[in-house]
């Protein structure tokens, strides 16, 4: 019953049971995205995973007073973050994420081409597309699209500013259209008008 | 103007898109119908899930050894039990309600009001179970908590509450007694069904999730169903079943007429009758509502650490709070228990609770320890 749960919900239980059940189902809900997040930062997979295994510990240690954290999903993201960055030994004073240095990997869309209608070679055509967008861009649009954050949380995660956010998804997402542009015509009969 | 469009449908994509952005963006896309096709494409690439790894079981045991070599309580078995009789000895965790309430104002309730003392855990004590073979898990006034049955069944128990079931329970059968409120996750077991007794209805249930209310001293008895489905029978007249449908509530109401003290001659009286009931009992088939902006119907907003009432009498109220708070509530005026609230309460305390429904309607009230007075306001 507890996939279907809301964050939240998720969170109270935690909070007010002491509810392991749900502390695993928040696990199993974010780990595998926090990790991808934190090797952008770290690099190496396995400096990932401690580093997000030390943010639940950190979370069942803080548990009874887990209600009073207003947005979990972004305190779980910003707690990555910067145990990724202490991890790199970063002067503390100095700590803020430096964009070139983040390594992001785009994971591979998960449906058959068939069932997208989409054949490997568009397949291949858009992850080209992703691939070449500078990093901000393409972190921008990984925590988007993959994370499920909104663009206002990427802000504040990233040190930036909402503008930027929006400015370098729309970008993103205009590169992406562009190399389905040429596939489009074929197309045409099959798919229907955007709502 | 193409790079507007790309703007404003990125922000489309993400659900982020006011209703001015929208309408922006469609006037925009009807001069450019050639961009129709690519945007589907690229809704449909968005909406298309991400290959992500899935964690497994052994590495959420691995965070759990994490936690535990640091010290911190978190019962999890070592080894992957197959047995579900591995969870028999899964403990019974107690929720600490505050034993003061803090004075703050109702405006900054909402930010910092969830500051909580806790009790020593001595404050909740299980009490001796009546019975020598029976196990009995109870709350107090004021405070919660979860247990795991041994078949592997999840039960929440509100405030002022009692579970018992015998030391053979999930063998042949699978039988509990409940006095006072639960929220059930039955696991699913065709062959063994799960029964709930309760000094009113008994529950028969395969495996879902439902909601029973059965406080002994309150005359209504409440079965809310979730998921899956369950059937009830009348403690007074057992022959006839009432078959749950997800998002059904079956209240069982006493009649009014019999109170506790002439129950007894009621009882020897229509035992004389040969008939079997103590009580007239009126069952009435309801529906559970969740309204748009919230994720649960208010009757188990309480699993949600929610307090909940939709349009119910001050005195019902007063009964909710006596419990969730561990507090007692005394009315000066009698006529104040009709007036009627709806809210739900998170963190507030007693006095921020009180103080937002004298918003709703006018009383007064004054708060000594652990005992409320609600009055009349004096004009």
């Amino acid at each position: 019953m507890y996939e279907h749960l809301h964050l939240s919900e998720l969170q109270h239980k935690i909070a007010a049971f002491e509810d392991q059940q749900a502390y695993k189902e928040l696990f199993l809900r974010l780990q595998p995205k926090l990790v991808q997040f934190a090797k952008t930062i770290c690099l190496q997979k396995e400096a990932a995973e401690e580093v997000v295994s030390d943010v639940f510990v950190r979370v069942w240690q803080k548990r009874k007073t887990l209600d009073h954290i207003q947005n979990l999903k972004l305190y779980l993201y910003i707690a990555t973050r910067n145990v990724s960055l202490n991890y790199l030994r970063v002067d503390r004073k100095h700590q803020t994420l430096q964009m070139d240095d983040l390594q992001v990997e785009i994971a591979a869309f998960n449906a058959s081409p068939a069932q997208l209608m989409m054949t490997a070679e568009l397949q291949q055509q858009i992850a080209w597309a992703v691939e070449e967008l500078p990093t901000q861009c393409k972190i921008i649009f990984k925590l988007v699209k993959e994370d499920g954050l909104k663009q206002k949380e990427v802000a504040e995660l990233l040190h930036l500013q909402p503008k930027t956010v929006e400015n370098q998804l729309a970008i993103a997402v205009r590169k992406i259209g562009v190399a389905l542009r040429q596939f489009a015509p074929a197309r045409t009969k099959t798919v229907k008008k955007p709502a | 103007m193409e790079n507007r469009i790309w703007f404003l449908y990125a922000k489309k994509l993400t659900g982020e898109a006011t209703d001015v952005e929208t309408r922006e963006l469609n006037e925009l896309l009807s001069s450019k119908p050639e961009l129709y096709d690519e945007l589907a494409a690229l809704e449909t690439v968005w909406v298309t899930p991400s290959e992500i790894s899935t964690p497994t079981d052994s590495d959420f045991s691995q965070l759990a050894a994490k936690i535990q070599s640091q010290g911190y309580d978190f019962e999890w078995p070592v080894q992957e039990a197959e047995e579900p009789v591995a969870t028999a000895a899964a403990p019974v965790r107690w929720l600490r309600r505050p034993a003061t309430w803090i004075a703050a104002t109702a405006a900054a309730a909402a930010i910092i009001a969830a500051v909580w003392f806790s009790n020593s855990p001595a404050g909740h004590v299980l009490e001796e179970p009546a019975m020598a073979k029976a196990n009995q898990v109870s709350t107090r006034p004021g405070s919660r908590s979860k247990v795991v049955l041994p078949d592997g069944t999840q039960v929440w128990l509100n405030a002022d509450s009692k579970l018992t079931y015998g030391n053979d329970f999930g063998v042949s059968s699978r039988d509990v007694t409940l006095s006072g409120e639960a929220y059930f996750d039955v696991k699913p077991n065709k062959e063994v069904p799960f029964y709930i007794h309760t000094s009113k209805i008994k529950i028969k249930v395969t495996g879902t999730v439902f909601n029973v209310r059965a406080y002994p001293n309150e005359t209504r008895s409440e079965t809310s169903l979730l998921h899956g489905k369950v059937e009830v029978t009348l403690n007074s007249s057992p022959d006839k079943t009432y078959f749950l449908k997800p998002s059904d509530k079956l209240v069982v109401t006493d009649d009014g007429g019999i109170n506790q003290t002439n129950a007894a001659t009621v009882a020897n009286a229509m035992q004389k009758q040969n008939r079997v009931a103590p009580a007239v009992q009126i069952p009435v088939m309801k529906q559970l509502v969740v309204k748009p902006d919230e994720t649960f119907p208010v009757e188990t907003a309480w699993v949600n650490n929610t307090l909940a009432f939709a349009d119910e009498s001050f005195r019902e109220v007063a009964d909710k709070m006596e419990r969730w708070y561990g507090i007692e509530i005394v009315f000066a005026h009698q006529q104040l228990e009709k007036m009627r609230f709806t809210g739900r309460f998170e963190n507030e305390t007693v006095a921020q609770a009180l103080e937002a429904m004298q918003l709703a309607s006018p009383f007064k009230y004054t708060i000594n320890g652990n005992s409320v007075v609600i009055f009349k306001t004096t004009k």
